[in-house]
C-alpha cells in the first residue's frame, strides 16, 4: 500500500462560530497565517521520511475550513523542498479553473519535481461554485472537458486550438510537457456511479471519501472495476484511493480524545458556514444529475456529523487508535475496499501540532512498517 | 439557402454537383460517404457560395472509370474549378476530400486561397484508424451524436457504390508519401480541423499536417468523432466562419470589437 500525507491546511484559530459563507476575516492576522504556513509545509516536507509515499494537498476558498486557494503554489515549495515523495495535487478544481493555466502549472510541478505529481482533477464542493461565479449545472460538463483538453495540453506536441462547449483556445502549445509520460496520473472522484463512469474512461485513479458505510464504499469501487471493464481496462489497488481523517497515539484513548476534540472544531467552525452555501446550490441548481447523488452527499455529511469517533471507527469512515489498532484499521479497508492507496488526514481541524508530529512518528516506527507491503 | 444539383461535360466526364449561396465561392469537396448537406454547410451559404461537386460513382452518379486515384479525381475538381468557381477561391475538405483538397492545395497553389482540412484522410500511420467493416462500429466510429443527423440516410446501395468508388481511388494507400513529400510545399493558409472522439482518424494526421504544412493551424473539436459537421454543427460552422473571413488572424479574440 502506499500512503498520501494529505493536508488540508486549516486555519485553526477561529474562535467564533462562522455563520456565513465566505468568512469573513475580521481580526485574522496574517502573520500567524505565514507561521502556519511555514508549519504545514514542514510537516508536508518532513513526511517523506516518515513512511509517507505522497504528499498532498487540495483547494478551498474563502473560508478557515483551508488555506490553500491555490495548492500548486504549495507544490511548487514541495517540489524544491522534497526529493522521493509524489507530490499529489488532489485536486484543483478544474471547473472553476481555466484549463490551460491547470495544464501549464501542473507541468511546471512534474518538471520541478523530476516527475512526481499526482494530477488531482476534481469537481470541488458545490459551495465552491459562488466563489468563482459559475454555474453549478456545468461543474460536470466543464471537468469532463477541461480534463480531456488538459490531457490533449500535455500530449501534443504541435501547437491546436480547442473549439468546445466551454472553453475555446485557438492557439495552444504549453511549455514545458510534463516528465511523466504519457502524462501524469490522474486522480479523480467516484463517489458515485456518474462520476466513476468518467473516471473509468480516463483510466484514472478513482478517489472515494467521506465514507459511511463500508459496504456502500465497496460498492462505488466494484462499480468502477466493472465500468473500467467495459472501457478495455482491469483497476488495481494502485487505482484506487480512499481518504480517511487519522489520528495515531500511543493508546486508543488518547487517540479517540484528540479526534474527538478535533472533529468537534472541524464540523462546528470549519464546516458550519458551508453548509447553507451548499444547501443553496443543491437546492437551486443541478449540481447532481441523479436526484439520488445529491441526497447521498447531504446524507453522508450529515451521518459523520452524527457518529461518535468509536461509531466512526466501526463504520470504516476514520482511522484512529494506537498503532496496533491503526495497522488493524488499515489492513480492514485494503481487504474490503481492494484499494492500494490511503489519503490521510493528520491535521484534522485543530488537532494540536505536537499530537500530528508523533501520529508521524508512530506512523513511521510502528505503522509503516506493518502495512507498506500489504 | 437551398442547394440545386447542376452537370457538367469535362474532358474526363461528365460531373454533377451542388450549387447553393451568394458570396466569395468555397470549394466544398465531400467525404467517402458522399455529399451530406449538413446544417454547416448550408448555413455557410448565408455568406459564401458554395460548389460542392459529386465525385463520379458517388451518390447515384454515373462511375468513371478513367479515375483510378485521388490525383485524377483531383485533376477533374480543378477542371470543374477553373470552369465553373473561379481563378481563387477556399476549399473545404472533409475526410477523403481533405485528401483530395490537399492535392489540388500542392497542384495548383494559386487557386486555393483559405484551406480546411477537415478529419484528413490518407496519413493512417502505423495503421491506426480507418473505418471499421462492421455496419454497427462503423456507425459509432462516425457520429458521437447521432441523432443530430438532420438528412436522410442513403440507400444500402448507394452507400455500397460509394465505398466501392472510394477504395478504387484510395488504392489502399494507407500513408500517402508522394502528398506528403509535397505538404512542405503548399502556400494556402490552412487549418486542420480534428474531432476529439475520432477513431477513423486519428490526432496523428493532423500533428502531421501541422509539422509539415508552413502556415497551418489546426483545432481539435471537442466531442465530435469522425462526423465533425454532424456532431458538433455550431463548432464547425463558428470555425468555418472564423477562418474563412480573417484567416490566421483568427486566433485573436476581438471582443465587441468584432462586431
Amino acid at each position: 500500500m502506499k500512503f498520501n500525507f494529505f493536508h488540508l491546511m486549516p486555519y485553526p484559530d477561529y474562535d467564533k462560530l462562522p455563520h456565513e459563507w465566505p468568512v469573513s476575516t475580521h481580526g485574522i492576522d496574517s502573520r500567524r497565517i505565514q507561521g502556519l504556513y511555514n508549519e504545514y509545509i514542514d510537516e508536508m516536507v518532513d513526511a517523506e521520511n516518515y513512511g509517507f509515499d505522497w504528499v498532498g494537498c487540495n483547494e478551498h476558498h474563502f473560508s478557515p475550513y483551508g488555506l490553500m486557494s491555490n495548492p500548486n503554489l504549495i507544490a511548487g515549495a514541495l517540489a524544491r523542498q522534497t526529493s522521493k515523495a509524489k507530490i499529489a495535487i488532489v485536486g484543483n478544481l478544474l471547473p472553476l479553473l481555466n484549463p490551460i493555466r491547470v495544464a501549464e502549472e501542473y507541468a511546471m510541478i512534474d518538471v520541478m519535481s523530476g516527475g512526481r505529481l499526482v494530477a488531482g482533477f476534481l469537481r470541488g464542493i458545490p459551495h465552491e461554485y459562488i466563489a468563482y461565479n459559475i454555474p453549478p449545472s456545468e461543474s460536470r460538463s466543464r471537468l469532463r472537458e477541461a480534463t480531456e483538453l488538459i490531457i490533449k495540453c500535455w500530449t501534443e506536441d504541435e501547437p491546436f486550438g480547442w473549439e468546445g462547449e466551454h472553453y475555446q483556445f485557438p492557439a495552444v502549445s504549453i511549455w514545458p510537457k510534463p516528465i511523466q509520460k504519457p502524462h501524469p496520473r490522474i486522480l479523480m472522484s467516484a463517489s458515485n456511479a456518474e462520476s466513476a463512469e468518467f473516471v473509468a474512461k480516463m483510466r484514472a485513479i478513482m478517489g472515494i471519501t467521506l465514507i459511511q458505510d463500508l459496504k456502500i464504499a465497496a460498492g462505488a469501487v466494484d462499480y468502477f472495476k466493472k465500468t473500467a471493464r467495459s472501457y478495455g481496462w482491469e483497476p488495481t489497488p494502485d487505482d484506487i484511493l480512499v481518504g480517511q481523517q487519522i489520528c495515531i497515539a500511543d493508546t486508543d484513548e488518547e487517540a479517540k480524545h484528540h479526534m474527538a476534540a478535533a472533529q468537534t472544531y472541524f464540523h462546528q467552525t470549519l464546516m458550519r458556514p458551508q453548509r447553507s452555501a451548499q444547501q443553496l446550490v443543491l437546492g437551486q441548481s443541478r449540481y447532481y444529475t441523479e436526484a439520488d447523488a445529491g441526497e447521498n452527499f447531504q446524507k453522508r455529511l450529515a451521518t459523520l456529523r452524527g457518529r461518535t469517533v468509536e461509531e466512526q471507527i466501526e463504520a470504516g469512515s476514520i482511522i484512529c487508535g494506537s498503532p496496533e489498532s491503526v495497522v488493524k484499521q488499515i489492513k480492514r479497508l485494503r481487504q474490503e475496499l481492494d484499494c492500494g492507496l490511503l489519503n490521510l488526514t493528520i491535521k484534522v481541524g485543530n488537532m494540536p501540532g505536537s499530537v500530528v508530529r508523533r501520529g508521524m512518528e508512530l506512523f513511521r516506527d510502528r505503522v509503516a512498517p506493518e502495512v507498506a507491503g500489504l | 439557402m437551398a442547394f440545386e444539383i447542376k452537370t457538367i461535360e469535362l474532358s474526363r466526364g461528365k460531373l454533377s454537383y451542388h450549387v447553393g449561396g451568394n458570396g466569395t465561392p468555397v470549394l466544398y469537396l465531400h467525404a467517402a460517404g458522399g455529399i451530406m448537406l449538413t446544417e454547416p454547410l448550408k448555413a455557410l451559404t448565408g455568406s459564401h457560395k458554395v460548389y460542392a461537386p459529386i465525385c463520379p460513382g458517388f451518390d447515384g452518379t454515373e462511375g468513371n472509370e478513367g479515375l483510378k486515384s485521388v490525383q485524377d479525381w483531383t485533376a477533374m475538381v480543378a477542371e470543374f474549378a477553373e470552369k465553373i468557381v473561379g481563378p481563387r477561391f477556399d476549399v473545404i475538405g472533409s475526410s477523403f476530400g481533405s485528401w483530395t483538397a490537399l492535392w489540388l492545395a500542392a497542384e495548383r497553389p494559386k487557386m486555393v486561397d483559405h484551406l480546411i482540412l477537415q478529419v484528413p484522410a490518407g496519413f493512417r500511420f502505423d495503421g491506426k484508424g480507418g473505418l471499421p467493416t462492421d455496419p454497427e462500429a462503423r456507425f459509432k466510429a462516425l457520429y458521437a451524436h447521432p441523432q443530430k443527423i438532420t438528412s436522410t440516410p442513403k440507400a444500402p446501395e448507394i452507400m455500397g457504390a460509394n465505398g466501392k468508388t472510394y477504395e478504387r481511388l484510395a488504392n489502399n494507400v494507407q500513408v500517402d508519401e508522394a502528398l506528403s513529400a509535397r505538404l512542405a510545399s503548399i502556400e494556402a493558409v490552412t487549418l486542420i480541423l480534428l474531432g476529439t472522439e475520432d477513431r477513423v482518424v486519428p490526432a496523428e494526421a493532423g500533428a502531421h499536417l501541422k509539422r509539415n504544412i508552413p502556415m497551418s493551424q489546426r483545432a481539435f473539436i471537442f466531442d465530435a468523432a469522425h462526423s465533425v459537421e454532424v456532431d458538433q454543427p455550431e463548432r464547425v460552422l463558428r470555425l468555418w466562419n472564423d477562418f474563412l473571413k480573417r484567416g490566421p488572424g483568427y486566433v485573436l479574440n476581438q471582443g465587441p470589437e468584432a462586431a
